[in-house]
């Protein structure tokens, strides 16, 4: 194998929990006629003002 | 030979025995929403004194719900609308970073909640843009759909990988990244992500866009992932509407793997397809694309990610 293709399949093989920081808290509600919406909200509600 | 699934008050499943695949009739979607005016938006925040929208509340920053006209629903899977911003004449490239940061997150709870539905067996992100694409409604939005079945176009990707993964050893989409090394179909690129357009591309304008390292799905992502993502695709985007001065239609077709163990092999990518050949002549998939599936195309990568990459 060469060096890059020994470098590759150790990428592949990684199963390590990757994860990101999150951001976001949900509030779920039921609307009306029985459909869920989700509200994403940012967890520091002073970045809300950002987008 | 398979004819139909039937099931009473859900979408008909219909076996195409040709192709193998599955159709799905909804009739009900006919009676969707079709253009309504801007101040009667159903993606819009409701606003004081107004009708009420889908969303009741006067803001919000990111939101999801069930379609009103799935298809599918209940037991079948489910098909949710994401709505991007508040804000009806914006975009999905106008958003900051930070923002696409945001609803990347958004779309990796969706893919993890989605996929524990007992029935569903693909969790598929998309968006449609632009009324030359079909869209019925303006306002920045994507959908998932969370799919009773794997969609074909991924079980031949999946087919084609697991192909490559017993002749090689090699993860196929590491390979066809470990082409563009050269930079001449690259439109742009970080340390992490990079946007191109593949050697293959069957639209002028199409661009893939790919973590560098293998990852197969959202759940994947870290956060130096979904920084440098969000970054590549807000820079595409902006990208697409410098092109021809004005924003370009596209479809965003994100392709991750299957839920559970299916599709290990699968490497994450988002692809993108905007149907102009120019700025004013769309590419319409007729007699050789349709009837036979051969994609004809009148431009060169190379050509066109030099375009991209100027503008």
């Amino acid at each position: 194998l060469k060096a890059e293709d020994v470098e590759h399949a150790a990428v592949f093989r990684s199963d390590a929990p990757r994860r990101a920081r999150k951001r976001l808290k949900k509030r779920q509600v039921v609307k009306a006629d029985g459909r869920y919406l989700i509200y994403y909200e940012p967890l520091h509600a002073a970045r809300s003002a950002d987008s | 030979m398979q004819l139909a699934r039937p099931i009473p008050d859900l979408s008909e499943l219909r076996w195409h025995p040709l192709l193998e695949e599955w159709v799905t009739v909804a009739p009900w979607r006919q009676d969707r929403t079709y253009h309504p005016p801007a101040d009667h938006c159903p993606l819009c925040p409701t606003r004081p004194g107004k009708p009420e929208t889908e969303i009741p509340e006067p803001d919000y920053h990111i939101a999801v719900f069930e379609n009103r006209f799935p298809s599918y629903t209940g037991e079948q899977g489910r098909c949710e609308v994401v709505c991007y911003t508040p804000v009806h004449d914006s975009s999905l490239g106008a958003q900051s970073v930070e923002h696409i940061q945001d609803l990347i997150e958004v779309w990796r709870d969706r893919t993890i909640e989605l996929a524990r539905l007992p029935n569903v067996q693909y969790v598929y992100v998309f968006e449609n843009r632009g009324e030359a694409i079909g869209v019925t409604l303006s306002h920045p939005h994507g959908q998932i759909y969370a799919y009773p079945f794997v969609p074909p176009v991924m079980q031949r990707e999946l087919h084609s990988e697991a192909a490559h993964m017993r002749k090689t050893g090699r993860c196929l989409y590491c390979d066809v990244l470990g082409g563009e090394k050269g930079g001449e179909r690259t439109v742009l690129r970080d340390e992490q992500w990079i946007a191109f357009v593949p050697p293959f591309a069957r639209w002028p304008y199409e661009v893939h866009l790919a973590p560098l390292r293998h990852r197969g799905s959202l759940v994947d992502l870290d956060q130096d992932d979904d920084e440098s993502f969000a970054r590549v695709l807000k820079g595409l985007l902006e990208k697409y509407d410098r092109l021809f001065d004005g924003p370009l239609p596209y479809v965003m077709a994100m392709h991750q793997k299957p839920p559970g163990r299916g599709g290990r092999h699968h490497h994450l990518h988002v692809e993108f397809y905007p149907p102009n050949r120019s700025r004013d002549k769309l590419k319409y998939l007729a007699g050789s694309e349709l009837g036979a599936g051969a994609f004809i195309l009148d431009a060169r990568a190379e050509d066109t990610a030099a375009e991209l990459r100027g503008v």
